[in-house]
Order: structure tokens, then sequence, then C-alpha cells
């Protein structure tokens, strides 16, 4: 049998609740953090992946440690940090877009900087026509780009790969007037890791 | 360029938004409802205000983390409360959060191969199993090792030979054959 046979047989098994008491909240939580010994977090799975009413559970706390660990990765220490780089990003930003503007050749936008990435357009709260173009500033080493547009509630509206630091929302995205939408694009290096963008909330005119 | 009108909100908001959209993305392939995670969200939302309120002295990364565990044991807590069950039940006849449990019917048109699939599986040794039973329900190799906190080398082999087993299992009955390598 393959993999998808073995999936599907396994499915189609059904999961009834095993017998004993469900983990505790608190239980659960160890499993996500890797709390206590290897043999306890085991036996708890063996409950948790057979249990449907523990499973969903178990979803939920990963979906909040993941969900955490991912918006952390920007996120500046204190609240001193957090004014500190939003002021650096926006001098920052602003310095290079004038200098892009006055006399940088194109290709100095491409050259890139080793860590922020950060959109030049859209910017925060601008309420724009379609079609609505993203561009960014390049990072070095970046094999690709992905831009995402999402609803504001995080939800994945349209996303894709690109190799430049430029692109149009699609058509296909459908972008409604008057309704606001959030983009950010992530950089793929050539080691594997990413570099994300802060995510810009922007608006469509009609 | 003008700056942002409020940096501390600003970034706030757009810490939830990078929270939601990948706590997204794992309630979408486990098939969590969207509306578990709203109330994730609006928890969050509250609870990093009320920090901002507080001048966010403490909302290190570890804060971010710790405050979104804590939302989400309370929500579990909350739904048990509602549903009347006790965090000690001898039966384990809980509600899903949101997974509606097998009902008799469903039960009784399990294959008898579904059934063999299932035993063999509880017969690997836990680890295995436990490598096993994520794989077989969908999760991808890189989170099975992140939820057992394995390096990706262990769960590697632990999983193949998981697998391994579990066919072996299913040979020595007659089933699969035609078609084990």
């Amino acid at each position: 049998m393959n993999d998808e046979e073995l999936r599907r047989e396994y499915r189609r098994s059904g999961h009834a609740a095993p017998p004993g008491a469900h983990p505790e909240p608190e239980q659960l939580e160890q499993i996500v953090t890797g709390a206590g010994s290897e043999t306890e977090r085991l036996a708890l799975l063996e409950h948790v992946l057979r249990c449907p009413a523990c499973g969903p559970e178990l979803d939920l706390l990963r979906a909040a440690s993941e969900g955490a660990r991912a918006a952390e990765r920007r996120m500046p220490a204190t609240r001193w940090l957090a004014i500190a780089a939003v002021a650096i990003l926006t001098v920052g930003i602003g310095t290079l877009v004038l200098r892009g503007r006055s006399s940088a050749p194109a290709a100095d936008v491409m050259r890139g900087h080793p860590q922020a990435l950060s959109l030049i357009e859209p910017e925060v709260g601008d309420h724009i026509a379609a079609p609505v173009r993203v561009t960014w500033h390049a990072i070095n080493g970046a094999t690709t780009y992905r831009v995402e547009l999402l609803s504001t509630n995080g939800e994945l509206l349209a996303g894709w790969n690109t190799p430049d630091t430029t692109a149009a929302i699609p058509d296909s995205a459908q972008l409604a007037p008057d309704r606001q939408y959030d983009v950010w694009v992530r950089a793929t290096l050539a080691d594997r890791t990413e570099v994300s963008s802060s995510i810009v909330r922007f608006s469509v005119k009609q | 360029m003008t700056p942002p009108r409020d940096p501390i909100s600003e970034e706030l908001e757009s810490l939830v938004l990078r929270f939601a959209r990948f706590a997204g993305r794992i309630a979408h392939d486990r098939g969590l409802h969207q509306e578990d995670l709203d109330e994730l969200l609006q928890e969050l939302r509250v609870r990093f205000w009320r920090a901002r309120k507080d001048g966010l002295r403490d909302l290190s990364a570890g804060y971010v983390r710790r405050t979104a565990i804590s939302a989400a044991l309370d929500i579990i807590r909350r739904r048990r409360v509602d549903r009347n069950v006790p965090l000690e039940e001898d039966e384990g006849g809980a509600l899903p959060l949101t997974t509606p449990t097998p009902g008799p019917a469903e039960l009784l048109d399990q294959s008898e191969l579904a059934q063999r699939v299932s035993q063999a599986v509880e017969g690997l040794a836990p680890p295995r199993r436990a490598a096993v039973r994520l794989y077989l329900d969908g999760y991808r190799r890189e989170e099975i090792a992140e939820l057992l906190h394995w390096s990706d080398a262990r769960t590697r082999n632990l999983l193949y030979r998981g697998l391994a087993d579990l066919r072996a299992a299913l040979l020595a009955q007659g089933i699969g054959a035609e078609k084990v390598q």
C-alpha cells in the first residue's frame, strides 16, 4: 500500500474517543511547548491523536504557538525599540526613495539591502486606484520574492512569486472598491531563509 | 513619505495580522473553523492592547507566545465548561471543538481493511507510532518534527521505520502484498 492508500484507510478507521481521561488543557500545552518528558508527551499524544475532542484543541494551541512564533520574528522587544524601529525604517525608506528619485540608476534598487525588506508602494493607509502596484527594495541574496494579498483578518486572497522587485496585483484578485486589504512581501534567500516586510494596509478607490 | 500617525498602534496591528496569517495557515490545514481563529485573534487584540495601556514594557517575543498560548487555553477551558464536560472524564465523550465525532452509522461503515490498518498502527513502538499517526493524519514531516520536538533526521528516521513496520505488519496479514516494494 502506498502512503496515500494508508492515509485513506487510516482516516476511514475513524477516531472514536479513546478510553481514559481527556488531558487537562495545560497538558495539551506541554505537547506544544515540549515541557515534560518525551514519554509523557507521547502518551498524551496517543490520546489526543485518537480523540475527536482533543485533536482540534491541540490544533488551536498549535495555531496560537506557531502564529506567535511567526509574528514575533519582526517584533521589537520594547516600546522604545518599536518607536526606534519605525523611525529608522521611515527615515531609511524616505532617504532611499529620495535617493532613487534623484540620481541613482535603476540598478541600484536591485542591489538591495542585507536585512530589512521594506515596501516602497503602497504605503500604509494609501487609498489608491486599481491596478495596484506593489514595489519593494531588493534584498541581497534573494532568489525569489513572494507577494501576498490578504484580507484584513489575515486570510490569503492571492499570492504569487516573482524574481522582480515590483508587481501589479492581478485582476483575478478582484479588489473591491473601498475595501481594505493588506499586502506583504517575503524574500527567499539562497540559504532558504526568509525575510518578510511589514504588512501594509491599503484600500482601493472606486 | 508620511510617517505612521501612531507607530505603536501600527506595530501592534501589524503583529496581530502577522499572527493571523500564520495561525490561519495551520487552522486551514487542520480544518479548524474560522470562528475559532477569530475568537483567538480577538483575545489577542484585547490582551495586546491592555499591555499597550500598561506601557508595553513586557511585550517581548516570549510574551507574545505566552499570551497567544494563554488565550488559546482560555478558549479551550471556556468551551469545555460551556459543554458541561468535566475536565477529567472517564469515558472521553466530550464534544469536539470543531470536528464532528463519527456517528454509529459511520463507525459501522468502516471497512475491515481500515480497521486492520488502525490496529497495525496501534502495534507500533510508541515513538514510531506517534510519527506515523501524525503522518497518516496529514501532518507534514516538518510539522511532525516541530510537534514532537525532534530533529529532522530523527523524525525522518522514525517515520520511515514506522511506515516500514506498518507495511510489514500488514503484509504479515496478507495486506498489500502485491504493492509492497
